[in-house]
């Protein structure tokens, strides 16, 4: 049953996303990315959406060019969606995501970039132009916190005495 | 004439790191020249504490048209329960800077999650977090020698520093803490960490305010001017530069830029040479107080001293004065060690306010990284050969490369450091291995004219080592040249480059793990905005 929504700073919504991503087994890149995009902008669908592209397998992008024209197929928006303001300042014309499988995350990972996206059926063009506003709903509930803190806690080690030892930051009184 | 700035091969080694001296950069410093020019203003609210000195205070700050509210927690603790650590859970005080005037249910509300800390809650109305814990020694002998109708003894007084200590200051959304962005364009609190620095000089007039309730007489200001805050720092503080490499260019670029402008200048005048004869003369008196108990670092400390000596006996006012005579002056620090090419260089900026303040605008960028994903596989493995050297020189065939790895504890969510070869855990390590990745990236790119973004699509695990990579193509000093990965790499070097640049001084390494400090020693009593700072304090 979904929770209340709670509130939490970008900040810290950044760094948990970038932390998940990470325990998910994303490349750092894909991870920063994550967090940036949704933890900076994201609501709840988009946070929905991040955790389904989390529990899903992935696989190196499969990346066409032909000319101007640059196809990733079968496109994980997690990982393609990074790709596609980088690509079209390198001078691709247009970026076409196949099958995208979660369209709720591309306002997020465009925003701040000058990108317009263009739906045709399961795929999406991309070209130099005007975003869409971003439109924010509701915030992300407790219980997408603490699906994102469970692969955020594939990052940490568990403690030890030697762990202990390595925090630093000594217990003498004075 | 142009003076080149300092390398950053030269000046982000971590023995260079490793020595740095707090300066008129420092970020305690533009605060209180914010403060100054902002005609900032502060008053004591609320004083509701026991006999024992248990309750609440509030200190309000009027600053740049906002005001800002200090709210301080102080409350009974056991000394077995007095820790440093970072996995204590109870202090003797907690601290809160509050966006605006706080009302009787926002100070109910913080009262029952501040002394918590990390445990607690905070909202977006809040900025700042922290606590502290005494120093018992020195606050019992202050509090015992004003209820006698003394004045503390100077020697007690100069050999710790300061009545509490704190152990964290946690500013940017943590624990739900407003965002930086939802003040960082305001006036007074645009610098870095200009809010975590207003906290911490505002808790030292608390704990000034603290002891003389408790001793019922006033300290004399002389000495209260000298009692600062202590700072337990532990290696939670290093990633963050390795982290932001826009800031850490950001800062250190802001430093070199100003050094080059100081001395490019062709003659210096004997106002300006009067002043770096008064600000070395601070030094020297500062070097001569500063003990440690480390013999080692007392030893570098006694190294110091007799070269800083040595040196600025060559500083006459003739010596500056004549034409290229500071840039003659700073090539004999130049010939010494680091630690006194470090100290020179943070003195030759005390006169000079003008360079300093072109310099440091900027300091607190928050940029993303971004991939120039045009540009070619061959262009970027050049890159890397020109820019990281440091990297690619590493051996990390060697176990002794990638002795260490940074994790993150389950217990505490906090950064620590773990022997890579000894123990578990290296499969879930931080991303701290900068060396190595660019060297993994150089030996994975084929030297062709592919674009960039294509290859990394391929290969993402090297897409984030990338974009640092290219980041440092006009940010020279966005990396530290060190494999922090290394055995050799200590955290030390890293907490004193950054605690350098908050204004930190009297640095106590007590591990290369963790150092005590003292921030705010000498600066302005809340009622004395706009008195002179001095770069180096003394008693």
């Amino acid at each position: 049953m979904a929770s209340e929504p709670l509130s939490f700073s970008r900040a810290e919504l950044t760094a948990l996303l970038f932390k998940a991503g990470r325990g998910a087994g994303l490349p750092l890149a894909h991870a920063e990315d994550l967090g940036r995009a949704v933890g900076r902008y994201g609501d709840e669908a988009a946070f929905d959406a991040a955790l389904r592209s989390l529990a899903a397998p992935w696989s190196a992008i499969d990346l066409q060019m032909d000319g101007t024209q640059i196809t990733i197929k079968n496109a994980r928006a997690i990982q393609a969606l990074g790709h596609v303001p980088e690509a079209l300042e390198a001078g691709a014309e247009q970026v076409t995501l196949c099958s995208l499988d979660e369209p709720a995350l591309i306002a997020c990972f465009l925003q701040g970039f000058d990108v317009a996206a263009q739906q045709d059926g399961a795929h999406w063009h991309f070209r130099k132009g005007q975003a869409a506003p971003l439109v924010t709903a509701k915030p992300p509930r407790a219980d997408q916190i603490e699906s994102l803190e469970a692969y955020a806690a594939r990052t940490y080690v568990p403690a030890s005495a030697t762990s202990r030892s390595g925090a630093g930051q000594g217990a003498d009184q004075d | 004439m142009n003076v080149p700035l300092r390398k950053p091969e030269k000046v982000l080694s971590l023995s260079h790191m490793g020595v740095m001296q707090p300066s008129r950069l420092s970020f305690l410093r533009q605060l209180m020249r914010d403060l100054a020019r902002l005609e900032a203003t502060v008053t004591r609210s609320v004083w509701d504490m026991s006999a024992e000195g248990h309750g609440h205070a509030v200190y309000a700050v009027e600053l740049g048209g906002y005001t800002y509210s200090l709210i301080a927690f102080s409350q009974h603790l056991a000394d077995e329960d007095r820790s440093d650590r970072v996995i204590a859970t109870a202090w003797d005080a907690a601290f809160v800077l509050f966006d605006g005037v706080p009302e009787a249910s926002d100070i109910a509300r913080l009262k029952q999650n501040v002394p918590h800390q990390e445990a607690g809650r905070l909202s977006p109305k809040e900025l700042v977090l922290s606590r502290a814990n005494k120093s018992v020694r020195l606050f019992t002998h202050v509090v015992d020698a004003l209820r006698n109708g003394r004045q503390p003894e100077k020697a007690q007084i100069a050999d710790c520093g300061y009545l509490m200590r704190t152990t964290a200051v946690y500013g940017n959304g943590k624990f739900g803490l407003a965002d930086r962005t939802a003040y960082d364009q305001r006036p007074g609190l645009s610098g870095p960490f200009a809010a975590e620095m207003l906290t911490v000089w505002l808790i030292r007039g608390f704990t000034h305010d603290l002891a003389e309730h408790l001793g019922g007489a006033e300290i004399n200001r002389d000495i209260k001017r000298f009692l600062g805050v202590g700072n337990a720092t532990g290696l939670g503080m290093a990633p963050f530069l390795v982290s932001h490499p826009q800031l850490l260019h950001a800062w250190f670029h802001a430093r070199e830029k100003a050094l080059s402008a100081v001395l490019s200048k062709d003659a210096v005048s004997a106002t300006e040479a009067e002043t770096l004869l008064h600000r070395g003369a601070e030094a020297s008196a500062y070097l001569e107080s500063w003990e440690v108990a480390d013999e080692d670092a007392m030893a570098e400390i006694r190294e110091l001293r007799a070269e800083w000596s040595a040196f600025f006996a060559t500083a006459s006012k003739e010596a500056l004065c004549v034409p290229g005579g500071l840039r003659a002056v700073f090539a004999g620090a130049q010939s010494g060690s680091p630690a006194l090419e470090e100290l020179a260089a943070a003195w030759i900026l005390e006169p000079f306010d003008h360079q300093v303040a072109l310099s440091t605008e900027g300091m607190a960028t928050q940029l993303d990284l971004a991939l120039d994903g045009a540009m070619t596989c061959g262009a970027l493995k050049a890159l890397i050969e020109e820019k990281c050297a440091w990297a690619l020189s590493a051996d990390f065939d060697k176990k002794s490369a990638t002795a260490q790895f940074w994790y993150v504890s389950e217990e505490k969510l906090e950064p620590r450091l773990g022997a890579r070869h000894e123990e578990p855990g290296a499969d879930r390590e931080s991303p701290l291995d900068t060396a190595r990745a660019m060297q993994a990236l150089h030996a994975a790119l084929p030297a062709t004219d592919e674009p960039c973004f294509t290859f990394l699509a391929r290969a993402p695990e090297h897409r984030a080592i990338a974009r640092r990579v290219q980041h440092l193509a006009g940010n020279d000093y966005g990396e530290i040249r060190a494999n922090l990965i290394g055995e050799e790499a200590a955290p030390i070097h890293l907490l004193r480059a950054k605690l350098s640049f908050f204004g930190a001084t009297r640095f106590d390494p007590k591990s290369t793990l963790w150092t005590r400090v003292t921030l705010a020693q000498g600066l302005p009593l809340r009622d004395e905005i706009g008195r002179d700072v001095p770069w180096l304090p003394s008693l």
